[in-house]
């Protein structure tokens, strides 16, 4: 009995280990990736440059310029997972509703799964080309005539006499909006299609209109997903680096570019300040998935049971 | 006058016609059952009852209202679906009150709603549970709690059982039944098991194609179905070619031995069958019934049943017999003997009667 009970025991060390060796690519992966430039990055913002340690690389907390750049990031990054996670729901939503044709959501999942992945570089060149200030849009309305408040026409009409500027935080906006808003789709299409449509009818039979159902139903149950795909698009926001310094040439200071500037190694550089700024950004993004669990298991009780 | 009548009643999907020119007069209280298989257009018309599909044309009216024009949520039907249709964010007992709730009923009044039907349906127990901690049953038991709750003027089951297994199926079917009696509630009940139909429903509505086939109460239905349809899907039977000798007569000839047909119509010249159950069949001869004699090709144990068929001059003649613990099981390749009354069979050529 006890020989038997001693032969299962190891029969099951001997599957849980193979078990766990099939995720040995993960764990280097997580390893090298992850865990080891976060020690250096952890490490590194405690250190000077002889590797001794230091407070000193926090100096920043008291520069109202580098404060400032954490708050521009913090409000980039909201604004256009709020502007791209609405849009994008919207979008999501009426592709995946009985309504819309099935073609439809096949050409925006592709079309999202290209331009979710299309930042950098490339998409700030693409920006420039059509909405810079030779761009090629801006040319067009150039050669177009609207009317004014007053009812005058204004001709030629160019959008940088009217408050537009493509090399601020407003074009910054623009242009990550056009990765987040696909991002949402992608990430909250499966989350759609996984509302009933007998949830709807239900409802309905049961006296409730569109927007009750909506309230009481659909949303709550869509709360989840919602608040993870937000914090997705923050995040994803908030760690843009390449886009920004190509758009803008490091004219708007996001943390990134901070960071950008201190490890790139030009003579006012301080790669461990560097480190302690992204030491920051993941407090920040920490405090905000904090956050999110909290939200998390207050709406979403009924999935953890 | 009918509480529900659906009349003139048709519905086309594009160039698909799902229901045909449907009538129905439903009295309050009653029991019906739509029957028919996969594809014959009896949730269609229940979802037109319910407003989620709009008859192409026909009425629908509800103790002379016609309720055509109105959406779902202005027909006061409680409905129950298939999948449960549970709010997945919200309790048993949430659920259950939920349409008090959006018609903006005072909290005290919802509250013992709730446990008036969550008593109905003896889930007191089980209020602050959600659906994913309940088992199949219960969270259609609680789907008919939610539906009846509202004090809906119709109750509407669109194949409520067929995701449960068959032991909560029977205990469930008995459930509904008892408390569709208990409240009087007018019920449309859909569904393709026979059985089912044949033990709630005051009456039955046999669909094909879209189209009625027959209404009528289980015993009509079943023993004396309006065309072969109705016999062949509704129970067993046996539906064995025959050659007419005596058209007057109902006498008929299965291959070399003659039957006598209680039941014949116009015999118009088409092939004609003899219609008759496996169940009115006796083994042995009797005399002044109808006998027939041939070889046992197989015998099948059911367990309550014992199902044998019998090569009768090359047809297969099945034969329900009950068991018993005394009973000799026959032997495959004897002869047999068995004998029907005059007026347990009829003659069918396919056309309706």
């Amino acid at each position: 009995m006890i020989a038997g009970q001693n032969k299962r025991i190891h029969g099951k060390g001997q599957a849980g280990w193979k078990t766990w060796i099939g995720l040995l690519p993960f764990f280097l992966f997580i390893t090298f990736f992850l865990v080891m430039p976060s020690l250096t990055l952890f490490s590194g913002a405690f250190q000077d440059a002889e590797g001794r340690f230091t407070l000193a690389n926090f100096s920043f907390l008291e520069n109202t310029f580098a404060l400032k750049s954490y708050l521009t990031s913090i409000w980039v990054s909201l604004t256009t997972s709020l502007i791209g996670g609405i849009f994008g729901f919207f979008v999501a939503y009426a592709t995946t509703s009985s309504r819309a044709p099935r073609w439809m959501s096949n050409i925006l999942s592709t079309f999202s799964g290209l331009a979710a992945n299309f930042g950098g570089v490339p998409l700030a060149f693409a920006f420039i080309a059509t909405l810079g200030r030779t761009g090629f849009i801006t040319a067009l309305l150039k050669g177009v005539c609207f009317n004014g408040a007053d009812g005058a026409a204004i001709c030629p009409f160019n959008p940088y006499d009217h408050g537009f500027n493509l090399y601020s935080a407003a074009g910054l906006i623009l242009a990550y909006t056009y990765f987040q808003f696909p991002l949402m789709v992608l990430t909250i299409t499966p989350a759609l299609e996984g509302l009933k449509k007998e949830w709807s009818e239900a409802s309905a039979n049961l006296g409730s209109n569109s927007a009750q159902y909506w309230r009481y139903v659909a949303l709550p149950v869509l709360l989840p997903s919602l608040l993870g795909a937000t914090i997705l698009l923050f995040g994803n926001a908030f760690g843009a680096y390449a886009t920004a310094q190509a758009l803008t040439g490091g004219s708007i200071y996001l943390v990134t570019i901070m960071i950008g500037q201190q490890i790139r190694g030009d003579v006012l550089g301080n790669p461990n300040e560097g480190y302690a700024l992204a030491f920051g950004m993941v407090i920040i993004m920490s405090l905000t998935i904090v956050l999110y669990i909290l939200l998390q298991r207050k709406t979403a009780r009924w999935l953890k049971l | 006058m009918a509480q529900l009548e659906l009349i003139h009643i048709s519905k086309s999907f594009n160039e698909m016609t799902a229901v045909q020119d449907f009538n129905l007069a439903v009295e309050a209280g009653e029991f019906i059952s739509f029957l028919g298989p996969s594809g014959c257009g009896k949730t269609t018309t229940l979802r037109m009852v319910a407003g989620f599909e709009i008859p192409t044309s026909g009425v629908i009216q509800l103790d002379g209202m016609d309720l055509t024009p109105l959406p779902p949520n202005r027909r006061n039907m409680g409905m129950v679906f298939q999948s449960y249709a549970l709010f997945p964010n919200m309790t048993a007992a949430q659920n259950v009150g939920y349409g008090l709730r959006v018609a903006g009923k005072p909290r005290v009044e919802i509250e013992q709603r709730v446990i008036e039907m969550l008593d109905l349906i003896q889930m007191h127990d089980f209020a602050e549970r959600y659906p994913n901690q309940l088992s199949g049953g219960q969270q259609q038991r609680l789907a008919l709690a939610r539906a009846l709750a509202i004090k809906p003027r119709v109750l509407l089951l669109d194949e409520p059982l067929s995701a449960l297994d068959a032991k909560i199926r029977l205990e469930l079917r008995q459930e509904i039944r008892r408390i569709q009696r208990q409240l009087g509630i007018t019920t449309i009940y859909v569904t393709h098991d026979q059985e089912e139909a044949l033990s709630l429903s005051d009456r039955i509505v046999i669909m094909r194609r879209g189209v009625i086939e027959q209404v009528g109460t289980p015993q009509q239905i079943y023993n004396f179905p309006a065309s072969d349809f109705v016999a062949e899907f509704v129970g067993h039977i046996n539906l064995l070619p025959v050659e007419v000798v005596q058209a007057d007569a109902g006498v008929v000839r299965l291959g070399s031995q003659v039957v006598r047909a209680g039941q014949f119509g116009h015999l118009n010249g088409r092939p004609v069958r003899l219609a008759v159950r496996p169940e009115e069949l006796k083994a042995g001869s009797v005399e002044g019934a109808n006998n027939l004699t041939g070889m046992i090709e197989s015998v099948t144990y059911l367990g309550a049943i014992v199902r044998i068929r019998v090569d009768v001059d090359g047809q297969l003649v099945s034969l329900d017999m009950f068991n018993e613990r005394s009973l000799e099981i026959p032997v495959v390749g004897q002869p047999f003997h068995v004998n029907f009354p005059v007026e347990a069979c009829w003659l069918t050529n396919g056309v309706k009667n």
